[in-house]
């Protein structure tokens, strides 16, 4: 894999096995990530999903949570977030701590001890009798039952992962991030052995330092940590999604007021490709701004929603186009942006246009660089989609792209999916 | 040009400028010269409770329910078209939010801030309302109350503040109902506007990249001046102490059972309102925070899930409590945080406790500065409600385990206590 050049600092430490930094003195934070990337497969979403939440429980160190709280809450509140999610047909495990620098601590060290302990949660779990954190099993695996039951909460994201998962439905992208609850349940705490010894194996893992502090100690620590691993590396690269001559129409139904109407696309260009800036602007003036022509058409124009946007995905080459909609208003709202889609193949854009969205993407490229999440996150994409562009590089393309760039990008994008959550609310009322 | 106060904290080295514009516009300008963003926002002391307005001859006049947030709503209008389009057109991203007492108009952006700014201030000083763009906004406006009114989290916290309070209007929802919002007319809009968005009841707060003399220049030159200061009057809302009823449940499309247990407390003078609430953070995390004995059992016995937390809401004239998640039981999980408290007030706090729980907030209260829009929304906040910024190093420094325990025997008491749940409706889903 090729290493992205400064400001990114990378070094390769083992088979498979990269540490990145970027250290900044705008952070008054150091936060640390461990990425394990694994393909997504039926047989292991489950048992990766539920791997982070067990482990980040305790370690021999710390063996129950609550002696782990109070250190954290000891060094300065620092907090651990770890879970599972899909980029592309990958699985990506990740525990990360977040802590403030040495420096505005009272007079005591929180960068590496914080380091350590993260170290500790991954690489010194508590396994006994072949069992990993066997006190909060049970827990985790009702914890992640009910992550899974309360994406239905959230309508609008529900819509859009039952989308995606239609649209990829025979692709490993198609799988849920979190598996299913019956394979769940069914995980033994002897799998999660298996699994976590298995993960440690053969993951392609990203160790990412972001922060104000000095990284060296700890690349020292997470070198000495896999000195002791036999690895062997797993191959995870994301195929786009490749389009159909028809397009499919899938209705559920919930008790809900206001339908959520989503359009799935493909594209067929992905992260590394030379024509992704153009693609990235097409969609931009699509759906990605207040200025573009859905919100100013779908919304404001013809007050048929309060959202309406379109995203594109740069693992699988797809677009989706989501809004909320009155049930007795869904064709109109399906024609409505079915038209817009159509004015863009067809050229129908302004060179205004086209400004406003190429600035809008400047914006949220020179924005990166100011929260470790979106630095952390950028580079996560840039490394597994194979490009070693930073945000600079990403920003000059932006410019040299013409109108001719971009009306070829749009012309690719071909609609495969009418997907529509709608309300049954009405007539039980 | 007017002198500038500093505000400083030696312990994160940083200083920020804030000054009384000619105007009566309270300006706070934080410059963090190690970023590239610029993140802005004007606002005005003006929200969903403020559901009653004066006229001219000083008589009561009861607004439509809504009206602060379909006028937020309707000030990005122009005589020219949608001022979203201009801050698109300099690369930046516009927006505005409004709460139950403020309503606030944003920007951020890593170019052209000065041009930027102009444009926030033109976009919050010049309301131009018309009969059509009015009523357009209606169907829009429409299809956000439904989205709010399927959003479960949204609704267990509202019926939450309906049980709690009998009259505050603290209980309505922030962008009203469908029938009220039919109501709203350009002169009602007009006159909410000159009632509530005089200079000298708004904040201007910037923070990010800048030249402070420079920003201070562009308000000068065009933030307006013809305006004579004027405080809005505030209506004194008569609200018992009592609560309304200790449990509502409604059945909408969920998965699991959602709550809030909201205990409601005594309401404090506005200049308490930041030291209360943080007192009733630093007690929420002794009583159930995630390092209580309470959570670990809780969790361990599988009566509450990762969605547990802790909150305080605290505003004129109303302050709870809420603790809230997913269970199957909550009735069981508030019998627990009764006992809880009971044993807290009996027993003390640990000293132990008080200093890791004081220690946690401090530590997350630094990472905010580390991030220009959290900076800018904490910057923003205090000075809308007459605290500075470091307020709350100085209050964390100075806080006794005794002040908290004096708080906390007069507070969470059993009947002020309610529960609103929202639980499956058993529809079926894939």
């Amino acid at each position: 894999m090729r290493i992205i050049q400064s400001p990114f600092f990378s070094e390769t430490i083992a088979e498979g096995v990269q540490f990145h930094a970027f250290r900044d003195d705008r952070f008054k934070t150091n936060r640390l990530s461990v990425h394990l990337v694994v393909p997504l497969m039926k047989e292991t979403a489950s048992l990766n999903a539920l791997l982070p939440k067990v482990l980040r429980r305790g370690c021999k160190k710390y063996p129950n949570y609550i002696l782990l709280s109070r250190k954290l809450d000891n060094s300065y509140g620092a907090y651990i977030e770890a879970g599972a999610q899909k980029r592309g047909d990958n699985q990506i495990i990740t525990i990360s701590i977040t802590a403030i620098d040495d420096k505005f601590a009272f007079g005591e060290a929180v960068c590496l001890p914080t380091a350590e302990l993260l170290c500790d949660l991954i690489f010194n779990p508590v396994i006994e009798k072949n069992e990993l954190n066997p006190r909060y099993l049970e827990a985790e695996k009702k914890s992640l039952c009910d992550a899974i039951d309360s994406l239905l909460n959230d309508k609008r994201s529900y819509a859009l992962m039952r989308a995606l998962q239609i649209l990829c439905k025979d692709d490993p992208a198609g799988i849920p991030a979190f598996g299913e609850k019956e394979e769940i349940i069914l995980c033994s705490a002897s799998d999660l052995v298996r699994q976590y010894l298995e993960l440690i194996r053969i993951a392609d893992v990203h160790i990412m330092f972001t922060g104000c502090g000095d990284y060296f100690p700890v690349l020292k620590l997470f070198n000495t940590v896999f000195s002791f691993q036999k690895r062997s590396l797993v191959q995870t690269k994301s195929k786009p999604l490749k389009g159909k001559e028809t397009i499919a129409t899938v209705e559920e139904e919930m008790d809900l007021l206001q339908a959520k109407l989503v359009l799935g696309y493909t594209g067929n260009i992905t992260g590394s490709s030379a024509h992704l800036p153009a693609m990235r602007i097409a969609v931009s003036i699509l759906g990605g701004t207040p200025m573009s022509k859905l919100f100013m058409n779908v919304r404001e124009k013809e007050s048929l929603c309060y959202y309406c946007s379109a995203r594109y995905d740069i693992y699988k080459g797809t677009m989706l186009i989501d809004c909320g909609v009155e049930p007795e208003n869904i064709e109109k709202a399906i024609e409505s942006i079915s038209n817009q889609v159509s004015l863009l193949q067809e050229g129908a854009f302004t060179d205004q246009e086209i400004e406003y969205a190429v600035l809008s993407l400047k914006n949220a490229y020179q924005s990166i660089y100011e929260s470790d999440v979106s630095v952390e996150s950028f580079f996560l994409n840039q490394i597994l989609s194979g490009n070693d562009s930073g945000p600079e590089e990403q920003k000059a393309l932006l410019s040299t792209t013409t109108r001719e760039d971009i009306l070829q990008a749009a012309q690719n994008l071909s609609q495969q999916l009418v997907y529509l959550l709608n309300g049954k609310r009405g007539e039980t009322h | 040009m007017i002198e500038k106060n500093i505000v400083s904290s030696s312990l994160l080295g940083e200083s920020y400028y804030e000054y009384r514009h000619i105007s009566g516009l309270r300006v706070v300008l934080y410059p963090m010269p190690q970023f590239s963003s610029v993140y802005a926002l004007f606002g005005t002391r003006y929200g969903s409770i403020d559901n009653i307005i004066t006229d001219e001859y000083d008589n009561e006049v009861e607004v439509p329910e809504g009206i602060a947030h379909y006028l937020e709503h309707k000030m990005f209008e122009k005589e020219n078209g949608d001022i979203s389009a201009q801050f698109s057109a300099i690369g930046a991203v516009s927006n505005a939010y409004t709460s139950f007492e403020c309503t606030s108009y944003l920007f951020s952006t890593t170019e052209q801030a000065d041009e930027a700014l102009k444009l926030l201030i033109h976009l919050v000083q010049t309301p131009y309302f018309t009969e059509e763009t009015v009523k357009k906004e209606r169907g829009i406006i429409d299809q956000e109350i439904r989205m709010y009114e399927d959003d479960p989290n949204w609704r267990v916290f509202f019926h939450m503040l309906d049980n709690l309070y009998h009259s505050h209007p603290v209980r309505l929802d922030v962008a009203g109902t469908s029938s009220s919002i039919a109501k709203i007319t350009p002169d009602l809009l007009y006159r909410c506007y000159n009632t509530y968005y005089n200079p000298s009841n708004m904040v201007l707060a910037v923070a990010g990249k800048m030249d402070p003399n420079y920003l201070s220049e562009i308000i000068d030159q065009t933030a307006r001046c013809d305006l004579k200061p004027k405080m809005p009057r505030r209506i004194y809302i008569n609200e018992p102490d009592t609560i309304v009823r200790a449990l509502s449940e409604e059945k909408l499309a969920v998965s699991s059972t959602l709550f809030h247990i909201g205990f409601k407390e005594k309401p404090v003078a506005e200049c308490d309102e930041f030291k209360t609430q943080l007192y009733y953070m630093l007690l929420n995390e002794l009583i159930a925070g995630k390092s209580s004995a309470l959570y670990q059992r809780l969790y361990e016995e599988k009566a509450i899930n990762t969605s547990f937390g802790t909150d305080v809401f605290v505003g004129r004239g109303f302050a709870v409590n809420i603790f809230s998640g997913e269970a199957s039981n909550p009735q069981y999980v508030a019998q627990e945080i009764l006992s809880a408290v009971d044993s807290l007030q009996k027993n003390g706090i640990l000293n132990s406790d008080f200093l890791r729980v004081v220690k946690a907030l401090y530590g997350q209260s630094v990472m905010m500065f580390g991030d220009v829009e959290q900076t800018a929304n904490a910057l923003f906040g205090a000075h809308l409600s007459g605290q500075t910024l470091f307020d709350t190093f100085h209050l964390l420094k100075n806080v006794k385990k005794e002040d908290l325990e004096r708080l906390l025997n007069t507070s969470y008491r059993k009947g002020n206590m309610t529960i609103s749940i929202i639980s499956p409706s058993g529809s079926s889903h894939n």
